[in-house]
């Protein structure tokens, strides 16, 4: 029995839908954040695994992409969590309203 | 052949166990460290899938970037002040997800293990760990524990009596 590509499908397909349910059942903005972090990973274990079991191609682009936006992510993370901290804010989403205007 | 299975098995656990884990802390600082070790577990399976350079990067980008950046950001107040996470909701809905996203492939399972067999016979696996790589990840993790160290003897201490 070797590794099939079923293993590495249901992996990504396991860490990706935690991290979408995340976004859904979380109230603090934080952990939201890094449930869209969970989500990038799982998008890039499933194109590295169908980069190694397809035919092949231009893998890296991709990749750089990816890796790009999540660390976009995490620089507006730390502006959104210190700018708001600061200003003793909860960073609770469903507060997050007063902030209009 | 089998070491590969039993390591994968062992990294998909860590790995969903760790996220499980970060909707269960109440610390960010303790879940930012739980998204690391998904992070190594993720770039310990790209070296099950012989790809040592990718492990590398990844490892590069989002444990030495992104986690950094993530333990910057949260380092000196960390504490929710909120239940932040419904977790019976979040088990729930990943099921409904994971089953939606998976009821294709299962169905079609056959397809895709006879697509294994065309290149697993002529890939090395046998490598999937090479030395270099084990020196890499031996830095990696030494780098950090010593994050992890300084950030838990900055908060025993406290900034304080450094003044």
């Amino acid at each position: 029995m070797a590794l099939t590509p079923i293993f590495f499908l249901g992996l990504s397909f396991a860490i990706f839908s935690l991290g979408i349910a995340g976004i859904m059942s979380s109230r603090h903005a934080v952990i939201m954040v890094l449930s869209s972090e969970i989500g990038l990973v799982a998008a890039m274990l499933l194109s590295v695994s169908t980069f190694y079991f397809g035919t092949g191609g231009n893998l890296l682009g991709l990749l750089f992409t990816i890796w790009g936006i999540a660390s976009a992510e995490a620089m507006a993370l730390i502006v959104i969590y210190r700018y708001l901290g600061k200003a003793e804010m909860d960073l609770d989403v469903r507060k997050l309203s007063k902030l209009r205007g | 052949m089998y070491v590969t299975i039993i390591l994968f098995t062992l990294l998909a656990i860590t790995g969903l166990a760790s996220i499980i884990g970060i909707f269960r802390v109440k610390d960010l600082l303790h879940s930012i460290v739980l998204l690391s070790i998904l992070f190594i577990s993720i770039s310990l399976v790209y070296l099950t899938l012989s790809q040592p350079l990718l492990a590398a990067l990844q490892l590069l980008v989002m444990v030495g970037g992104v986690s950094t950046y993530l333990f910057i950001g949260t380092a000196s107040q960390g504490f929710s002040r909120f239940k932040h996470t419904n977790v019976a909701l979040l088990l729930v809905g990943a099921l409904i997800i994971f089953g939606v996203m998976i009821y294709p492939v299962a169905s079609n399972a056959s397809q895709y293990s006879q697509a294994s067999s065309n290149t697993f016979s002529v890939s090395s696996q046998s490598q999937f760990l090479a030395a270099d790589a084990v020196l890499f990840y031996i830095i990696a993790l030494l780098l950090f524990g010593i994050g992890l160290g300084a950030i838990v003897m900055y908060k025993k201490i406290g900034a304080g009596k450094w003044r």
